[in-house]
């Protein structure tokens, strides 16, 4: 066993090394802050942080960006434990969300000259109070801004009101915009006087159980407003289905003249196109002008952070005239403050004033923790309305019960001896139903000591899964049994589970628990049959090519499988697209139809399955291949000798050696498809309606996009675990007993 | 039904284009059966090679074409060849100027090599026990192995979190290593189970009458015999630790620690798409991998065993 203990010690005592290897220059101080802003923009804040450092002899600011997809999670991870920056950057209505987890220090008094020239108009003033300070405390200081703006050609004309804009054709919008994204629409239902989340009703009567219209686009304005996109798409003067890479790719090759986008975009765009950006336009209808949302940009100060008073110090100098600018010169970060604006470097960066003015006309995003929620049902529903599925009337009154459904109330506490009585009873009823035990404890023991050595080559890895694959999956279970953050928490028994196997009342609906099953079994069902049955074939028949060709070919055969997934997935959606996607080029040119692939329950479910096959045969046929390796040669030239037909060889002795290589590999395969969620979120997105989605998908869009319900999210994955556990115990029994009457 | 064996059924004519010789009997059916046989693998792996690179033509193209483009139509062709997206992704640096490509690389590969050499020592003597030895409580640990891939990891990341922050292990390889290699571990226990089930015991028999003990046959028998499921599973493990985004995300804040799908993430923000580096950091990370692949494949496929088991 010393061998097996060296050559187990040996790559942990290598990875000791590595963390030594790059111990970083340390200056007297070093400022950790984090960010998830591009390449771009952190060049602004390298500038800023260079200056605030000249400043500040002994001081060094160490800039970290993290990836936007985890920067949310790793804030709620290290910040309670201790690990957290000195400083981080977010948006404002994202910090009020963190400060309710208490995972920011109150920041303290703002200067008053800077509290009076952020460059926001009065009637937001109350609103920016409200953001920067809940109960009085201020969160962080406020140095920029984010809205929607007009990006107009040069040698187009500028439209004062949004009609100016000319209709287009259908594969040459004239406007580039994602109207079926809420947080982009949200501009039209704010001219129209509709407001995504109402925040008068949604403050007063949440409590008292009166009715309330949280959703305040299921109103006559709203449904105007829905029906004046409508029109746009109608006209050609946009395309239903739309996203942002399109938009700028759509303006990028002027194909559209005018687009709507935030000044992120102004980092995407070719260098030699010649373009301006504007406010955006008014609309005639309503003589009020488009209101973006407006995000303003915080640096604040995480609970527990070492250097509180230096980060104090670079977050007000991030909110100085200084950093504004050169924020502004270098990262194309729109500077809050009105000051900012008289410098000349500033003017510069002409294109940037534009998105500050268009944040004076915007909305302020909403602050209220549950506002994001709002979101999902609103884009679901103008998918419908753009696509003609529903009128508006019916699609926004769907998204306001959606909402409703999906805010659910936290279930009242319960006393924990329920679950303690519902244990024992389930225990009791155990040794009652099951066989009277065939072993004494003696005999258990003696069998034990007889398992001595066995138990000494397993011992390490059952302990290594037990730590570190068991223990999460006993906290998620746990978690089941609770809702609420942090001040809410409260044991709530089996109340998320009766809830979703009650369907919150609405069986057989689209999104309820036993329509998603099914969707699930049909999605692994289909995923298996096509991994083994592709995997499996390409594999016999790379092994009657020649060997030297065949080496290549399973090179290539498995690019997919090392190509990281998120980028071939957006790949093949992009293919699946209405009109600019390879499948439709290939049907028109065909002479067909183009088929709008994500209206369709059945084409989407299938550009799911197409993805996720081509991500998984690689992995089959790896197995497989490295199975038929095992198969002696000799074997088939007996076959043959005895007359087998290739069919029978197959049969009888490839089938029955693969059998024990495959019979793991599909059993795992089938278990890690249905918890695929990856592919539905990034293909199909649900589409059309949700009916695509499966369970780990909707476990997963509880989790984090709907009010990060976790508890609710982790009883999801506790009955996910239960249908698999239950699915597999039968397939089991089933083959056994196949297996034994043969 | 037994045939006579005679030499001429070794004639090279009956060795043609992939198969293999195995055809003893001339007649003409089994020469066509053999050419059709070839003839139709030939257009079977063509059509899943067309398959299996179509869309990665395009990540190719994505990634050789200027700003804002991206896939359309029906041909994977830039509208204008640019390195730009190769350089920015090659010459990113961290806030302090340093370059960082070449470090994140060297820890991706670091991280990928290290978790598949440790899950499969971890993995290969508990496979070999499942295999030889019928202990108590085999059938049901086996059970837990493949129950503990069922549990969606929703809420993983904490729970793992506050395990590595008590071992010290945040924000270190290590620590994100020995996560990877234990979550490998379940689908190599089977895996490897199942290759050593094809493994005759007379070898280990034969080894141990020879004066070995059982773990010196393990050692020097068995796990030679067992190649090719080793190099599956530590392919399989390696590329698990390769493309691993969200616990990396969460465990490793400093940037010098970041692996490659960290670095990839960050070119997509908010409101960004970021598909023309991503594209271009995404071959890039492939590369590796097919070369690792190229090396392994031939042990594959080839194995070892070939003629010297008899079932």
């Amino acid at each position: 066993m010393r061998r097996l203990r060296a050559a187990y010690c040996l790559p942990l005592l290598a990875l000791s090394v590595l963390p030594l290897a790059h111990a970083a220059a340390q200056a007297e101080h070093t400022l950790v802050v984090w960010h998830a802003y591009g390449a771009l923009e952190q060049q602004g804040l390298i500038h800023s942080a260079r200056a605030f450092e000249a400043d500040h002899p002994g001081v060094h600011v160490e800039l970290v960006a993290c990836p936007f997809g985890a920067y949310a999670s790793r804030l709620q991870t290290s910040i309670p434990t201790g690990h957290g920056p000195d400083l981080f950057i977010d948006t404002h209505n994202r910090l009020v969300t963190y400060e309710r987890q208490g995972l920011i220090a109150p920041f303290g008094s703002l200067p008053a000259s800077l509290e009076q020239e952020l460059g926001l108009p009065d009637r937001h003033a109350d609103v920016m109070r409200a953001v920067l300070g809940s109960e009085h405390a201020i969160l962080g200081v406020p140095f920029s801004l984010k809205a929607l703006a007009l990006f107009v050609r040069r040698g187009a004309a500028v439209p004062v009101y949004l009609d100016e804009i000319p209709n287009g054709e259908v594969d040459a919008p004239s406007l580039a915009i994602e109207l079926s994204s809420s947080y982009v629409a949200a501009a039209f239902f704010h001219a129209y006087g509709a407001e995504l989340w109402d925040t008068e009703s949604a403050a007063g009567t949440s409590e008292s159980g009166l009715e309330m219209h949280r959703f305040g686009w299921n109103s006559d304005a709203g449904v105007r407003a829905a029906t004046h996109l409508l029109r746009l798409t109608n006209a050609h003067v946009t395309l239903a289905e739309m996203d942002g890479s399109l938009v700028r790719n759509l303006f990028a090759h002027g194909q559209s003249d005018y687009a709507v986008s935030g000044p992120w975009m102004l980092d995407e765009l070719p260098a030699g196109l010649a373009f301006d950006v504007h406010p955006l336009p008014l609309l005639r209808e309503t003589n009020t002008a488009l209101q973006p949302f407006v995000t303003v940009e915080v640096a604040a100060i995480p609970a527990h952070a070492a250097h509180a008073d230096l980060a104090r110090a670079f977050a007000l100098y991030l909110g100085s005239e200084e950093a504004a600018v050169l924020n502004a010169r270098f990262g194309h970060i729109v500077p809050a403050r009105r000051l900012a604006w008289d410098s000349p470097s500033v003017e510069e960066a002409h294109h940037l004033e534009a998105f500050y003015a268009a944040a004076q006309r915007g909305v302020f995003m909403p602050t209220d923790p549950e506002f994001g929620q709002a979101f999902g049902p609103a884009d679901r529903a103008l998918r419908k309305i753009l696509r003609g599925e529903l009128s508006p009337i019916a699609a926004l009154a769907e998204a306001e019960h959606r909402l409703e459904d999906e805010l659910r109330p936290l279930p009242p506490p319960a006393s924990p001896w329920s679950l303690v009585i519902l244990a024992c009873g389930a225990a009791v009823a155990w040794f009652a139903l099951s066989s009277p035990p065939r072993t004494t404890f003696a005999q258990v023991a003696a069998k034990v000591s007889a398992s001595r050595e066995a138990y000494r080559w397993v011992a390490h890895a059952f302990l290594a899964v037990g730590i570190l694959v068991a223990t999460p999956l006993v906290v998620g279970v746990a978690s089941s049994f609770f809702a609420g953050h942090d001040a809410t928490s409260r044991y709530v028994g089996l109340a998320h589970y009766t809830d979703i196997l009650a369907a919150r009342g609405r069986d057989f609906e689209t999104g309820s628990f036993y329509v998603v099953l099914g969707v699930t079994l049909l999605w692994t069902a289909l995923n298996i049959a096509f991994h083994v049955g592709l995997g499996v074939s390409f594999a016999l028949a790379l092994s009657k090519l020649p060997t030297r060709i065949a080496g290549i070919f399973r090179v290539l055969l498995i690019v997919p499988w090392a190509v990281p997934s998120y980028v071939t997935a957006l790949v093949w959606k992009a293919m699946f697209h209405t009109q600019y996607g390879a499948l439709n080029d290939i049907l028109t040119r065909l002479g067909f139809a183009p088929i709008h692939v994500f209206a369709n329950f059945w084409t989407s479910l299938s550009a799911n399955v197409i993805t996720n096959v081509w991500l998984g045969f690689p992995f089959m046929l790896v197995v497989t291949l490295g199975a038929l390796a095992t198969i002696p040669k000799d074997l088939y030239e007996a076959a043959s000798l005895d007359g087998a037909s290739p069919w029978q060889q197959f049969r009888l002795i490839t089938m029955p050696l693969l059998a024990p290589s495959l019979v793991p590999a599909i059993t795992m395969g089938a278990v890690w498809t249905f918890n695929m969620f990856n592919i539905v979120f990034l293909v199909s997105e649900g589409e059309p309606d949700g009916s695509t989605e499966i369970l780990v998908s909707e476990a997963y869009r509880w989790a984090f996009t709907r009010g990060h319900q976790t508890g609710y999210a982790a009883a999801y994955a506790v009955l996910i675990f239960a249908v698999l556990f239950a699915l597999t115990r039968a397939l089991d029994r089933w083959v056994r007993k196949r297996v034994e009457r043969t | 039904m037994t045939h006579p064996t005679d030499s001429a059924s070794q004639r090279p004519g009956s060795q043609g284009r992939g198969s293999q010789g195995r055809r003893p009997q001339g007649g003409d059916t089994s020469r066509v059966f053999d050419v059709a046989a070839s003839a139709l693998s030939t257009l079977l792996i063509a059509a899943a090679v067309a398959f299996a690179l179509y869309p990665v033509l395009w990540v190719v193209a994505l990634s050789l074409s200027p700003a804002a483009s991206s896939a359309r139509g029906a041909f994977p062709w830039p509208e204008s060849f640019s390195s730009d997206n190769y350089r920015f992704v090659i010459g990113a640096t961290n806030s302090n100027g340093a370059p960082v490509f070449v470090r994140q690389l060297f820890n991706s590969i670091a991280v990928a090599t290290a978790t598949s050499v440790l899950a499969i020592v971890i993995a290969t003597p508990a496979a070999y026990a499942l295999s030889r030895f019928a202990f108590y409580g085999r059938d049901a640990s086996m059970r837990a192995m493949l129950a503990s891939q069922m549990f969606p990891g929703i809420a993983a990341s904490v729970p793992l979190y506050l395990i590595l922050d008590a071992c010290h292990l945040l924000d270190s390889l290590s620590g994100l290593v020995i996560v990877y290699a234990t979550s490998a571990v379940p689908f190599a226990l089977f895996q490897l189970r199942a290759a050593f089930d094809a493994i005759p015991r007379e070898l280990d028999e034969a080894a141990q009458m020879d004066g070995a003990t059982r773990f010196q046959a393990f050692l020097h028998v068995i796990l030679p015999s067992a190649r090719p499921a080793i190099a599956i599973t530590a392919l399989f493990a390696f590329l698990a630790a390769w493309n691993e985004f969200a616990l990396a995300a969460t465990f490793l804040t400093s940037e010098s620690r970041y692996t490659l799908p960290i670095m990839l993430a960050g070119y997509t923000g908010e409101h960004q798409s970021g598909l023309g580096p991503f594209a271009a950091g995404a071959v890039l990370v492939s590369m590796p991998v097919m070369f690792l692949f190229y090396a392994l494949q031939k042990r594959i496929a080839t194995g070892l065993m070939a003629g010297s088991v008899k079932g």
